[in-house]
This record gives C-alpha cells, sequence and structure tokens, in this order.
C-alpha cells in the first residue's frame, strides 16, 4: 500500500477517533457528561440551593442519607457554619468538648425523625 | 445581597492575591487574571504553613506572603521590564478557552453546594486554618477529627482559609466560589498548555484542541468543579504542567508556569504529590544529560514532601499508611482484587484509553514527521506517566485498608481523571497534527533533521514572542526526542 494513502487514512482516523474521545466525556450519561452538568444545572436553577439558608437545613439536606433517626449531632460553633458542624458518636462527646473548649459557644444538637418525614433538630446552648 | 456581595469579595480577593505574580511571570494581563487563582493558592498554602509551624494567624501571615510575592514581582518587572509573554496566550487565545468555559463556571450557582468531601474535608480543614494555628495544630492530632484526613494537602484548603479569615461568617457559598475560581483556574491552564503545545499548528486548530482537551473534567463529576472537590483541581495542574514539561520543548527556559501548576497539584491531593513525584522521575530520566537544568522538576516534590512531613509531626494519619499496614500486606488475595480493579478501571476509562492509545501508536510511526515539523515533543513519555500513575493507582487499591468494593465506588471515577486527561490530550493533539497544513516554509516533513530549526525560524504566525530563548534552541532538538 503506498505510503500517502497510510498516511492519509491515518490522519483520517486520528480525527475520528479524536471526536469519539472528546464526545464521550460530552455527551450525558448516568455517571457525568458535560453535557448532564448543564442541563442539570439549568434544573437546579429553578430552586437555587443559595437561596435556602440555616445550617440545620444544610444538614438536612447533605447528611439525610448518612445520619440514622435519632443521631446526636454536636455543633462546636453554631455561627462557624462550615467547619464545626459534624457528626460525632456519644462516645466521643467528652473529646468534643474539649475541642470545643477553645471556641466562643457550644451547642447540643438533638436530631429526630427520619428519612420519610424529614428530620427535626432541636439545638441547645450547653453552657 | 450580602451573600453576593461576600462570594464577589471572596472570588476577587483570590484574583488580586495572585495577579501581581502572575503577571509580573506570564506578561498579559487577561492570562495573568485567569491563572492568578493558581498563584494564590500557592501563596495561600505557603503562608498556612508558615502559619502552622511558626504559630499566629493567617490575618498576618497571608499578608506577608503576599507582601512577599508582590516583591518579588516588583524586583522582575523592574529588572526585566514588561515580561515576554508567554507565545499562544494573546486575548483571543485566553478567551477562547474562558469563555465557553464561563457557562459551566456559572454551575456554581446552581450545583449542590454540599457533598461530604468538599464539607468535611475541603472546608472544614479551611475554617480551621481560618481560626489561626492554635486551633488548627489540635484538630490534625485530634482522634475526633481522623474522618477528615488533616494530611490532605492544602492548595484548595488553604485558599478558602485565606478568604475566610478576612470575609467572615463561614460561608460555605463562599468556599464553594473559592474553590470553583481555583479549580477553572486549573482547568483553563489544561486548555493553555495544549494551546502553547501546538501553538505551530493553525490557532483555529490549536483552539479546538485545547477545548476538547478539558472535556473530561465533567465526564464522571458533572459538579466536580462547581462542588467543591479538589480533584479536578489537583489532575488539571498536573496535567498542563506535565504537557508544557514534556510535549513543549525547552521548558526549562520559561519554567514559571509549569512549576506553578505542578506545585499546585504536589499541594492539591496526596495522589497529586505521587503523581508529581512519578513525573520527576521520568523527567530526570528523559533529560539525563541535562540534569543540572532539569533538576527544578523537583521543587513541586519538595513542596509536597514538606507538607507531608509537616502534617505527620502535627499528628495527622494517613489512612493508607495507617498503623497496620505491613502486617496485612501477606494477607492480602491479589488475584482477586486485582480482577476486580481491572473490571472496574475498564469500566471508567476503556473508552477513552484504549482509541487514545492506539491513535498514539500508529501516528507515532506514521505521522512522526509531522509531528516534528510542528515541533511537539512525541508523547511517548506522556504514556510512561499514564502507565506509572495507573500503576500506583491499582497499588494504592491492592493494598487498601478499607472495603474494596466501597473504596472504588466511593472514589476511582474522581481519581482517574488525571488519566483521562492525559488520554485525551494525547489525542486531541495527534488530531490538531493529522487535521494542520504543514508550514509552508518547513519542509520538515521530507527533511525531519530540519524540522525543528526551521519551524523556530519561521515568524510566528500571531507576532508571539518564541518560548525558548535562541541561546537554548540547541537544546530544544534534544528535548523533543
Amino acid at each position: 500500500v503506498p505510503r500517502a494513502i497510510i498516511t492519509k487514512v491515518t490522519r483520517f482516523a486520528a480525527v475520528v477517533v479524536a471526536i469519539a474521545v472528546v464526545w464521550q466525556a460530552v455527551q450525558s450519561n448516568p455517571q457525568g457528561g458535560v453535557s448532564l452538568a448543564v442541563s442539570q444545572g439549568v434544573e437546579n436553577f429553578k430552586h437555587p440551593h443559595w437561596q435556602r439558608e440555616e445550617v440545620v437545613d444544610g444538614l438536612r439536606e447533605a447528611y439525610a442519607a448518612q445520619i440514622p433517626a435519632g443521631s446526636r449531632v454536636f455543633v462546636i460553633n453554631l455561627s462557624d457554619r462550615i467547619a464545626f458542624l459534624f457528626l460525632a458518636q456519644t462516645s466521643v462527646l467528652a473529646q468534643t468538648q474539649l475541642v470545643s473548649d477553645r471556641s466562643a459557644a457550644d451547642y447540643e444538637v438533638e436530631l429526630m425523625g427520619d428519612l420519610e418525614t424529614g428530620f427535626k433538630i432541636q439545638v441547645r446552648q450547653l453552657r | 445581597v450580602s451573600r453576593a456581595v461576600d462570594v464577589t469579595l471572596a472570588v476577587l480577593l483570590v484574583i488580586v492575591t495572585g495577579l501581581p505574580l502572575a503577571y509580573a511571570l506570564f506578561g498579559r494581563l487577561l492570562l495573568a487574571v485567569v491563572l492568578a487563582p493558581l498563584v494564590a493558592a500557592l501563596t495561600a498554602s505557603g503562608a498556612t504553613m508558615a502559619m502552622l509551624v511558626f504559630g499566629g494567624s493567617l490575618r498576618w501571615w497571608l499578608p506577608i506572603a503576599f507582601l512577599i510575592q508582590a516583591a518579588i514581582s516588583l524586583v522582575l518587572l523592574r529588572k526585566r521590564g514588561r515580561p515576554a509573554p508567554l507565545p499562544s496566550t494573546k486575548s483571543a487565545d485566553v478567551l477562547w478557552i474562558a469563555l465557553p468555559v464561563l457557562p459551566l463556571a456559572g454551575l456554581v450557582l446552581t450545583s449542590p453546594g454540599r457533598q461530604w468531601d468538599s464539607v468535611m474535608i475541603w472546608w472544614l480543614h479551611g475554617a480551621a486554618f481560618a481560626r489561626g494555628a492554635d486551633f488548627a495544630r489540635g484538630l490534625f492530632s485530634s482522634p475526633d477529627f481522623f474522618f477528615s484526613h488533616f494530611d490532605y494537602p492544602p492548595a484548595m484548603s488553604a485558599t478558602v482559609g485565606g478568604v475566610l479569615t478576612f470575609v467572615p461568617g463561614f460561608d460555605l457559598y463562599v468556599a464553594q466560589f473559592v474553590s470553583s475560581a481555583v479549580t477553572l483556574s486549573a482547568v483553563c491552564a489544561v486548555a493553555l498548555a495544549v494551546r502553547l503545545a501546538t501553538q505551530n499548528v493553525s490557532p483555529t486548530v490549536s483552539r479546538i484542541a485545547a477545548l476538547g482537551a478539558i472535556t473530561p473534567v465533567w465526564m464522571y463529576n458533572p459538579f466536580g468543579v462547581s462542588g467543591g472537590y479538589s480533584d479536578a483541581l489537583w489532575a488539571c495542574s498536573f496535567v498542563g504542567g506535565l504537557l508544557i514539561v514534556l510535549l513543549g520543548g525547552n521548558w526549562t527556559a520559561r519554567p514559571a508556569l509549569p512549576l506553578i501548576l505542578l506545585s499546585v497539584a504536589a499541594l492539591g491531593k496526596n495522589e497529586g504529590f505521587i503523581a508529581i513525584v512519578i513525573l520527576a522521575l521520568v523527567v530526570s530520566i528523559k533529560q539525563r544529560r541535562e540534569l543540572r537544568r532539569a533538576a527544578m522538576i523537583w521543587i513541586p516534590v519538595a513542596a509536597g514532601l514538606c507538607w507531608s512531613i509537616m502534617a505527620r509531626t502535627l499528628g495527622a494519619e494517613s489512612d493508607f499508611l495507617a498503623p497496620g499496614f505491613a502486617e496485612r500486606l501477606p494477607a492480602i488475595p491479589v488475584m482477586n482484587r486485582m480482577r476486580q480493579i481491572a473490571s472496574e478501571m475498564w469500566d471508567v476509562g476503556a473508552a477513552v484509553w484504549i482509541p487514545a492509545f492506539a491513535v498514539a501508536v500508529v501516528c507515532g510511526f506514521v505521522l512522526r514527521e509531522r509531528r516534528r515539523a510542528f515541533t511537539i515533543g512525541t508523547d511517548a513519555w506522556l504514556w510512561i506517566v499514564f502507565a506509572g500513575y495507573l500503576a500506583a493507582l491499582t497499588g494504592t487499591y491492592l493494598t487498601t485498608a478499607n472495603d474494596l468494593t466501597w473504596h472504588l465506588a466511593t472514589s476511582l471515577d474522581r481519581v482517574v481523571l488525571p488519566l483521562l486527561l492525559l488520554a485525551t490530550a494525547s489525542v486531541v493533539i495527534w488530531a490538531a497534527i493529522a487535521v494542520a497544513a504543514l508550514p509552508r516554509t518547513s519542509p520538515a516533513v521530507e527533511v525531519p533533521a530540519q524540522a525543528s530549526k526551521s519551524a523556530r525560524s519561521k515568524p510566528s504566525t500571531d507576532g508571539d514572542t518564541p518560548m525558548e530563548s535562541p541561546e537554548l534552541a540547541a537544546q530544544d532538538t534534544r528535548a523533543l526526542r
């Protein structure tokens, strides 16, 4: 086969494969894809998460799948909305309070409810 | 309104922090704005490490780091005047890359804001850093916070922490916007690296290839960029730096951009540090005849190593190297695990890796001279790094202390991102080589030995300054092999 034909076929194939590879990433699939990101983004825009307020809402939204009903959740400092909000087992309460001694205020949060009905969260100031 | 002001301030703070040095190094304002968040991430990482070692607060250390950075920028500008701009990074090039990415940047407004890794690892670390050295140090060794992996490197969290220090309220959305700004900067860096590597093909072809190269970022994790994960940050920084170092000719003549990118990768995640070590070894072998120049590839490794030593000194434990690692090795069912790992990796990667590798092999034989005519380095080294990182990933899963099924399900789609980006970059660059017209003044296909020389002597098509200085041109030919 003449080398010129091999070169032309290879050039054509390289372009086709590159388009196919990029298309894999662009198209929507169950796990992702650029187009899925855009379409989900547009859908989510109708109910933007940044309009919702309160740590408690965020807690329910983010951790509903992980938090068994009746779990105890300790918030070291409620005003620190990112950092010091975490699940803890009852057995580590002592250490939790040790850490929280350094912050301005301590709270205990009781989480009640289940995945079906949603969660109700009570915040109680410890001291 | 208050939240809108906060997030605007936060993003401006990130850009302004990195802008002086980015401009002094890269010489174009728009390019500097796009890459400034990465410089800011390094500045914040340095300030955070200094704070953890010497004590105090980011409220002091961050301005000190910024002043040092600004002083370096002034010295550079006064010594050299306006820096020679990087080639193929004119406003049109930057806009071509940044504008299509902007709608995806808008996803930060709509993506789920609270995901486990972002809240419980990256932003939590950031908030801890914002509270000062004493508080942050306490969390490194606290058994309560083992779940948060305080051994993870600080590029993302230090940037978030730096902003939270000056934008009060510990607001999740501020953290989300800051994370997104830094990550999008890294995504643009991959496209710019492809544009730089293909600077001698026509601008349109090169720019399309550049955009194609970044699509895998959203392939498995649509909110990986805007949701606050660190994987896209380190993967894009790593791949961008790698493309410049391995494909861009004589990178040691202008090492700032690749070193910044690779340092962000090394300080981005533990996998990033491993990948940087592999790349440094490969570059040292590739450039073994000019090791003194190539030695600077170990600077990012040193940065990652500093963090690793510091985090362990403060008491952070890696779940990978946790006590019992050596004891459990002999009991690992190697063949069973290998089968499971190979099967899962095949599912997430084969559709990209196999065709891209096939193109690289076939084109490596058939289109080798065309590649040289465009002065693009061989991508054999890229695939060697690919193999090295793939082996490291396999080893990690093989020896994991966690349940393998759980471990693969919760992480594989994120940690393979650099492999997807590398394979895609390889194939789009080959496509650009295949589709572009050869330079008329460079009949390199017929006379390969003169290829790089003639391509270099050709006036740049868009009037840019060549990346290499003439005195280093002779080394460039060696670098391309």
